[in-house]
């Protein structure tokens, strides 16, 4: 039976899915308008005036069906141009930018007009970007310009990947969070050193507020204005209320569940407009949301359809949000991921179980709406949380929506400790952008200051610091691969390469904490951290939040650099069936006439299947790595590391030549933390036994899973019991995170039809793992005719 | 206690010490992993090689001959020892704690390497693993009832009731198989007995067939329930590779409502009919 909300919810979803991307140039071109207002006074002072004039002069709009308002835009879905990050990124790419492959964003003639007179010159050498590439260390640029790291992610947009504080924004509201700047104002003395700067933060808080309230009241007059002309009874009662949520919140404390979700809403566009950052969080909607529920349904003011209507509303608003970033930036994360991530279950602050109603409601919004965006998931306790949320989670997963994803609540309850979070805090973790870890309105981090290319340094190792695809000298010298004797001194070549990469993005890490510190104020988003207020610092400020986690590295291609360091170990040193010349020699020649030493290499043991033979040195090896990084300091913190390459692991392979895992030269690397494509062949207990072998726990900023499954695996009831006892064993073993793709009737026909896009599906057949695209037609049609009686089974069962 | 290599003392089903041959060899085609099929929760199924029939709807015919074998590239089986064979089992014993899952001995014909098989399950039984065996109970009762009590589950196949079928299909005589089925109902032990059969069409489909087999399985009290499974031609690719003809050429999976209708005829005499 279809519930009735959920016709507002097509309608909606329809109307999103109408809605093209377009560019935005306007909240630039309002920056500017600021910024030249107030030349030559602090930058933190310009910056808060050019968000005021954007919040001031930004078009805004209310849709049809929407109960939820806002954008951060001059219409919805659009991507945002933050002209103090990166003015001049587009610069290149005006007339591209429409119609190039990966994210195109649309750019009207007049919006190119108004970049170019109103905002590009003005920011040339002023913008991070500009500063970063005029000072950017020597050792940096080769190592960036050989592929061996990318480094300029957070040049080109700010830093986001980080949870405000939601509960201070929907219990103080943005007025009396201005209340406390101005009261801190009023007792500090210009005489004091310090204090001078510290005025100066608070003005500029002041002003965002007044920017943040002064938006949400344009809107309530918008939607009065609209009401005005509604010849529709209900709709026109649907914009009153809107207007009357838009008059309170966010100034004010919210007072209901709506009011709630609305100024969650206007806080998370306007920290948007701020930077264009990805994954400002959503955190534990449940927990932060619960109140307002239950105090409306106690009252008689909401009823639960209520609720999953405006959770269905607020999952639509979000998925509106979408991140710019340049053609090549683009390549590395795709499909205008915004990574807004929201997590439900849990513990409280007791040890208990955080469980509510609304958890299985935002499993269910997931369910309803079906977009990307936000990034849902389940911090899930083994011990805690009910099996009944499991199970929601896995219906939504057999859905094939491959959300919600699951985390081990412990696993990141650890990295919170590891990153200096007491067990007294710790509890309270969210998960942040893609699988980060952070903790609401406390946690200044970079997720992904640079990528580190895994395989360049298997490559280095066996080629003497040299790159094979641009033939210059990269990193440092480690020697002729034939005077290695044993696999030791192999290994211990690729550390060096390592040592040598971390080294070199530390100081790169170094420069952007500079001019972040210097050019990057943010005092929309530190009215969500209580610690800025207290000590009158911006969040870009060290010791402004209450813990600075350090620059974040993504660490990229682990299956590669396992694999490969496996096979040269099987096929050299402990079978010997080739010598380090031959296996060179074959590498330089991308294997091309020395197919049967590809063979070999691809015949080596892998990494994903519980053997011992390749993952003998997955802990040795991740171990080293972080071990690596946390022996450096930064201004914030430790550097800390992560492994979610989000689609990195393409452009990167890009800049690796042939690997001993067998792997070809230009091809991708593997994603995440799961094993190369058609090379895990033992099932998915097996895989995930060598993905316990990676300390998880150290790698803070995350560790990706992304498991591909048969639909046959998670059909029916059983189905939902597996999927269950995977994640609970998931949880046992360590392993952080985990998010299955379900391997859908549609991929089958797809690879039937297209083979060569399909070449590592890898199948169940009676008894044995194959090839999809290798299996006869008969036998292939077989198995995507189990899928068929698998619904059909399905719905029997159901009666 | 006195340890010899690679064998432990131990006790016995019936409280006498028992060694286990860890050192003993046998033939296997492979050790599938985290298998949803083939009894309750996660799975590895240790599918040995050989077996005594020749069913002709076989779906994996590599694991009919006794012997290692190689078609092209692959090579299907290998000689490996009882230690080896639980070092893989072991890997996933938190998948089968979590699951209530655990091992299944497959085939083949487990029973074909009796000792093998036997040392492996008393091995789980060591280790608390669950353990399930896949048989069409063609052996010796001897062997059978060594077996039976390392097992909590035993799944045996029940193909056609009709002796002439039997050996023309299946190409041995059924009697040993059903005295055998008749001996394990009486037979001592908290183990389950499933019966299952292969609904293949043309051969055992037919309302006299399957009230034959409903009524032999409605004599044995013990019987959890019976399995009907549909006949699918899965390893059709696999005669090809080896060479060897497909005798049921032309014969389709029977559809979901032929399937309910052999159900419901079993059901007759079995009320547990899945």
């Amino acid at each position: 039976m279809e519930k009735q909300y959920m016709k507002r919810i097509e309608a909606l979803r329809e109307q999103y899915l109408n809605t093209r991307v377009d560019m935005d140039v306007y909240n630039a071109k309002y920056l500017t308008e600021g910024f030249k207002e107030t030349e030559g006074q602090p930058w933190i002072i310009q910056k808060a005036t050019g968000f005021y004039r954007q919040c001031e002069k930004k078009n805004i709009y209310i849709q049809e069906h929407e109960l939820l308002v806002g954008g951060p835009g001059f219409k919805p879905r659009c991507g945002i141009l933050c002209a103090d990050s990166s003015a001049g990124i587009i610069a290149a790419e005006l007339d591209t930018i429409s119609t190039r492959p990966f994210d195109p964003f649309y750019l009207s003639e007049e919006g190119k007009k108004v970049y170019q007179e109103e905002v590009e010159d003005y920011w040339k050498n002023k913008c991070l970007l500009d500063r970063w590439r005029l000072l950017a260390p020597k050792d940096m640029e080769t190592l960036r310009n050989n592929g061996a790291i990318f480094i300029d992610r957070k040049a080109v947009r700010g830093y986001g990947e980080t949870t405000p504080s939601w509960n201070r924004i929907l219990q103080k509201g943005i007025l009396g969070i201005r209340k406390e700047a101005e009261e801190h104002l009023a007792a500090l003395d210009d005489a004091v050193p310090g204090d001078l700067e510290k005025m100066f933060f608070y003005k500029a808080e002041m002003i965002a507020c007044d920017g943040i309230m002064l938006l949400a009241k344009r809107h309530a007059a918008l939607a009065e204005e609209q009401a005005a002309a509604c010849t529709d009874e209900a709709r026109r009662a649907e914009l009153l209320k809107i207007a009357a949520v838009c008059r309170n919140v966010p100034a004010n404390p919210a007072q209901s569940f709506h009011e709630a979700c609305q100024s969650i809403l206007f806080y998370e566009f306007a920290i948007f407009m701020e930077q264009n950052a990805s994954s400002y969080n959503l955190g534990r909607l449940d927990q932060y949301l619960y109140p307002y529920y239950q105090a409306d349904k106690a009252a008689g003011l909401l009823d639960d359809e209520g609720a999953q209507e405006l959770f269905d509303c607020m999952w639509i608003k979000i998925a509106e949000m979408s991140l710019f970033q340049d053609e090549i930036t683009a390549q590395y994360a795709a499909g205008y991921c915004i990574t807004v991530q929201t997590s439900c279950g849990g513990i409280d602050q007791y040890g208990n179980d955080a469980t509510n109603e609304l958890s299985y409601m935002m499993i269910q919004a997931t369910m309803d709406v079906k977009f990307k965006e936000p990034n849902l998931a389940v911090t899930y306790s083994l011990s805690k949380n009910p099996d009944a949320l499991l199970r929601k989670a896995v219906e939504a997963i057999g859905m094939g929506l491959t959300m919600p994803a699951v985390y081990s609540n412990d696993v990141g309850l650890r990295m919170m400790q590891n990153k200096g979070v007491p067990l007294s805090e710790a509890w309270d973790w969210n998960p942040c952008g893609c699988v980060e870890t952070n903790l609401a309105g406390r946690m200044k981090q970079y997720t992904d200051i640079a990528d580190i290319n895994l395989g360049a340094m298997v490559e280095f190792a066996l080629n003497d610091g040299v790159s094979r695809i641009t033939g210059e000298r990269v990193s440092v010298s480690t020697g002729d691969p034939k005077n290695f004797k044993t696999f030791t001194d192999f290994f211990n070549a690729v550390k060096a390469h390592i040592d040598y990469a971390v080294d070199v993005i530390t100081s790169g890490n170094q420069l952007l904490d500079y001019l972040s510190m210097n050019y990057r104020t943010v005092p929309a988003l530190s009215l969500g951290f209580p610690h800025c207020m207290e000590v009158g610092k911006d969040y870009s400020q060290p010791g402004a939040t209450k813990y600075s986690c350090g620059g974040g590295v993504i660490t990229v291609g682990q299956a590669d650099i396992v694999n490969s360091l496996a096979a040269v170990k099987y096929l050299i040193y402990d079978e010997k069936k080739l010598t380090m010349e031959q296996l060179c020699t074959a590498l330089a020649a991308d294997f091309k006439g020395y197919e049967d030493v590809q063979a070999m290499c691809l015949a080596a043991p892998k990494y994903g299947n519980d053997d011992e033979r390749a993952d003998f040195c997955v802990g040795e090896v991740f171990t080293h790595i972080i071990d690596q990084f946390e022996k450096y300091d930064t201004k914030f913190g430790k550097m800390t590391c992560g492994m979610l390459p989000v689609s990195g692991n393409t452009p990167i392979g890009q800049w690796v030549g042939a690997l001993p895992s067998g792997r070809n030269a230009l091809t991708p690397l593997t994603d995440g933390i799961g094993a190369t494509g058609g090379t895990d062949v033992n099932g998915p207990t097996a895989l995930l036994k060598s993905v316990s072998r990676i300390p998880h726990a150290r790698f803070t900023q995350g560790t990706q899973l992304n498991m591909k499954v048969e639909p046959e695996l998670l059909r029916g009831n059983d189905g939902l019991a597996h999927g269950m006892n995977l994640l609970k064993t998931l949880c046992m073993l360590d392993v952080y995170h985990a998010q299955f793709n379900v391997v859908d009737r549609e991929t089958l026909l797809d690879a039937q039809q297209y083979p060569e896009k399909h070449r590592d599906l890898l199948i169940r057949v009676a008894g044995y793992t194959a090839f999809f695209v290798e299996l006869g037609k008969e036998t292939q049609d077989e198995i995507i005719g189990r899928t068929e009686i698998g619904s059909w089974d399905g719905k029997g069962c159901c009666g | 206690m006195k340890r010899q290599k690679n064998g432990a003392f131990r006790k016995g089903a019936h409280g006498a010490m028992v060694m286990i041959d860890n050192d003993r060899e046998g033939t296997v085609l492979r050790i599938e992993r985290s298998s949803i099929h083939d009894g309750d929760g996660f799975r590895t199924v240790v599918f040995l090689k050989g077996c005594p029939l020749c069913c002709q709807w076989c779906s994996t015919p590599e694991s009919q001959k006794f012997e290692p074998e190689q078609a092209g590239e692959t090579r299907y089986g290998s000689r490996m020892k009882v230690e080896d064979v639980i070092r893989e089992i072991r890997k996933d014993s938190l998948f089968f704690f979590i699951s209530t899952g655990g091992v299944t001995i497959s085939g083949g014909e487990p029973l074909a390497q009796p000792e093998f098989t036997k040392a492996i399950l008393q091995n789980c039984k060591k280790e608390c693993f669950n353990t399930a065996m896949e048989t069409t109970f063609f052996a010796s009762w001897e062997q059978i009832s060594s077996i039976l009590p390392y097992l909590n589950t035993v799944f045996v196949d029940l193909k056609l009731v009709s002796r002439e079928k039997h050996i023309a299909f299946c190409g041995v005589d059924n009697e040993q198989i059903l005295q055998n089925l008749l001996h394990t109902n009486d037979a001592e032990g908290n183990f389950r007995l499933i019966v299952r059969t292969p609904i293949v069409p043309g051969v055992n489909d037919s309302e006299e067939e399957l009230e034959k087999i409903g009524a032999f399985a409605a004599s044995l009290t013990r019987l959890r329930h019976i399995q009907l499974l549909p006949y699918h031609r899965l390893g059709t690719g696999t005669y090809q590779k080896l060479g060897r003809p497909y005798l049921l050429e032309g014969v389709k999976s029977p559809s979901a409502g032929e399937m309910e209708r052999c159900r419901a005829t079993v059901r007759r005499f079995v009320e547990n009919t899945v």
